[in-house]
């Protein structure tokens, strides 16, 4: 079982609009607005099919499933882990349901938005926000997925509501101020 | 009663897939896109969980189990939503909500869900677990959860929800509180389940690990600690505004760390982000409304005609003695030190805020001890609401410095 999910399966339903929650990414066929909210370091990938509208939505947490250390309480593998948490895992997962929904790997282009630097934390090795977008960047890369727009990094907060009929990415900071992708 | 971190993320896990259950029961019943958001576990006493009703204005439908394990289960709406739920379920009988009709619809909802709920844990626990039939609520002023937590039903039952009320009556139980949603609305549906102490005792033979537990004592008396750190940081909060502030809302639940953000909204919100260091360390957030920001700001500087940059350090400010205030004690109560850094101003959207602090958590852990509460004033001047975030492995050392000191007691 998988905490926080959209189901984790194509939105079949003709809803307008699919929350998409933190640790979590949304496919939708319908032409659904795909949102979700309070990216700081997070990093949120918007993937379409141009051709098809097929298009998906992840927010993930951090940069790799090999940085999650689900196992430090001593047991192990955590069956509760959550692919949707890191950004690898989430996009391969996020193509992969495209692709089984009719997607064409060759027609999907990519929208980042998030991974910001909010506050140095001493506790920290920093800059998580930052090394979410470079591994955004690296696996898209290696699908040979382009990324034709990016609001990324600043030290602010964003809200993105991804409008799959027009493939228009708006990036929402608090008080109101958006921006297209 | 003894907990482990094991046995709250079977909970977590339990409670979570039971309130799955009875989303889809809920879709299936009513053609409602219902999702589970949020699950949490929390130390609740009687008075949270009223209060949560009754600001929510929440209307409820309450069943009782007994058998393999024991308690009481809520299935509670906003009242809206359970006007329109009633008319999905009963074509019409929304024209009259106070009708028999429209809350036998709800009653016959809430059997469905909560036994569906229920039955996930029957067969985790492979034993069986009865429940009574469904008694609607709607918990207004004149009505505590006394009154419904009354026994109906075979004597077991009735022996069950006795013990239930006195665990109540005397203290924290332990609750789980499911947040469910529908697609396009933040606010929807909450399951409560409350378990007697023995049955926590059950789940946690069944789930738990042997070594490594807590005595859900200690839990107990590091709610007490940060509810008297939450006073201490209201009183000074007054002795620095001049204003009367009470404390609101104090609690210590746990919840996967990506759930963390999802108990914020996207409005945007003032205030300052702190990390403490010491055992524990973590992460704190002081975070104030537009007009709440603006009144603490007023209050601190009556009279001045202050800048942005002045009234940003006032804000700083206030962000620093609430912090102290609020982690003083924790540092008194387990003989430690907690060093605090210097607060950074944050003027963004909320769930953003505390993003990067769970992401900081994510790291080394799947899931979060939370401590939220809120500090108001009377008069409604302000309302000034505190996150704090320490990190699993050292609060569990928190506890273990906690739990010798109990026994002396």
């Amino acid at each position: 079982m998988k905490v926080y999910t959209s189901n984790q399966s194509t939105e079949q339903s003709t809803s307008e609009r699919v929350k998409v929650g933190v640790a979590d990414y949304a496919v939708t066929e319908s032409g659904a607005e795909l949102v979700t909210s309070g990216l700081g370091s997070c990093v949120g990938i918007a993937l379409v099919d141009t051709e098809t509208g097929i298009a998906g939505l992840a927010h993930a947490m951090l940069p790799a499933a090999s940085d999650g250390r689900s196992q430090t309480d001593g047991g192990g593998p955590d069956p509760m882990s959550n692919d949707a948490k890191y950004v690898d895992t989430a996009v391969n997962g996020l193509l992969r349901e495209m692709v089984d929904a009719g997607a064409d790997r060759s027609r999907i282009e990519a929208r980042v938005a998030g991974g910001s630097a909010m506050f140095e934390f001493n506790a920290g090795d920093g800059a998580v926000g930052e090394r979410n977008v470079e591994a955004t960047e690296e696996v898209l890369g290696e699908h040979g997925i382009p990324i034709v727009a990016t609001d990324v990094g600043g030290d602010h907060g964003r809200s993105l509501s991804f409008d799959v009929s027009s493939g228009t990415l708006s990036v929402r900071r608090a008080h109101g101020d958006t921006r297209d992708l | 009663m003894n907990l482990d971190i094991q046995s709250l993320r079977t909970f977590s896990d339990l409670a979570h897939s039971g309130a799955e259950e009875a989303a889809g029961s809920l879709t299936a019943l009513t053609g409602f896109d219902a999702r589970v958001a949020v699950t949490k576990i929390e130390m609740a006493t009687r008075s949270d969980v009223e209060r949560e009703f009754r600001e929510g204005d929440l209307v409820t439908v309450h069943i009782g189990f007994s058998g393999a394990i024991a308690g009481h289960t809520i299935l509670a709406f906003d009242r809206e939503r359970a006007v329109e739920l009633v008319d999905a379920l009963v074509p019409g009988a929304s024209d009259n909500p106070e009708s028999d009709l429209a809350t036998s619809g709800l009653k016959e909802l809430g059997n469905i869900m909560l036994g569906g709920f229920i039955d996930g844990w029957a067969d985790f626990l492979g034993d069986g677990i009865d429940i009574t039939t469904p008694t609607y609520v709607e918990l207004d002023a004149d009505r505590s959860l006394e009154d419904v937590v009354t026994p109906e039903g075979s004597s077991d039952v009735e022996a069950e929800a006795a013990e239930l009320e006195t665990e109540l009556d005397t203290g924290h139980v332990l609750a789980f509180r499911n947040h469910l949603e529908t697609i396009n609305e933040e606010a929807g549906f909450y399951i409560y389940m409350l378990p007697t102490h023995d049955s926590v005792d059950t789940i946690v033979d069944a789930a738990g690990d042997s070594g490594d537990t807590i005595p859900v004592e200690t839990f107990t008396s590091f709610s007490e600690m940060i509810t008297e750190g939450a006073g201490q940081a209201s009183e000074d909060l007054t002795a620095m505004t001049g204003i009367d502030t009470t404390v609101d809302v104090s609690r210590l639940s746990f919840v996967p760390v990506e759930g963390v953000p999802m108990e914020l909204t996207d409005e945007a919100r003032r205030g300052v982000v702190l990390e403490f260091t010491g055992t524990p360390s973590g992460y704190i957030a002081i975070l104030f409304d537009h007009d709440s920001a603006e009144s603490v700001a007023d209050a601190l500087m009556p009279g001045m005609d202050s800048d942005p940059a002045m009234r940003q350090s006032a804000i700083q400010e206030i962000g620093n003695i609430v912090t102290s205030g609020f982690l003083d004690g924790w540092a008194n109560t387990l003989e430690t030190t907690i060093e605090i850094s210097p607060p950074t101003h944050v003027d963004d959207i909320a769930s953003a805020i505390v993003d990067p602090l769970v992401t900081e958590l994510a790291r080394t852990q799947d899931y979060a001890f939370l401590i939220d509460s809120a500090i108001v004033t009377p008069d409604e001047t302000f309302t000034c609401d505190i996150y704090a975030l320490p990190d699993e492995r050292e609060l569990r050392a928190a506890f273990d410095q906690l739990a010798p000191e109990q026994q002396a007691n």
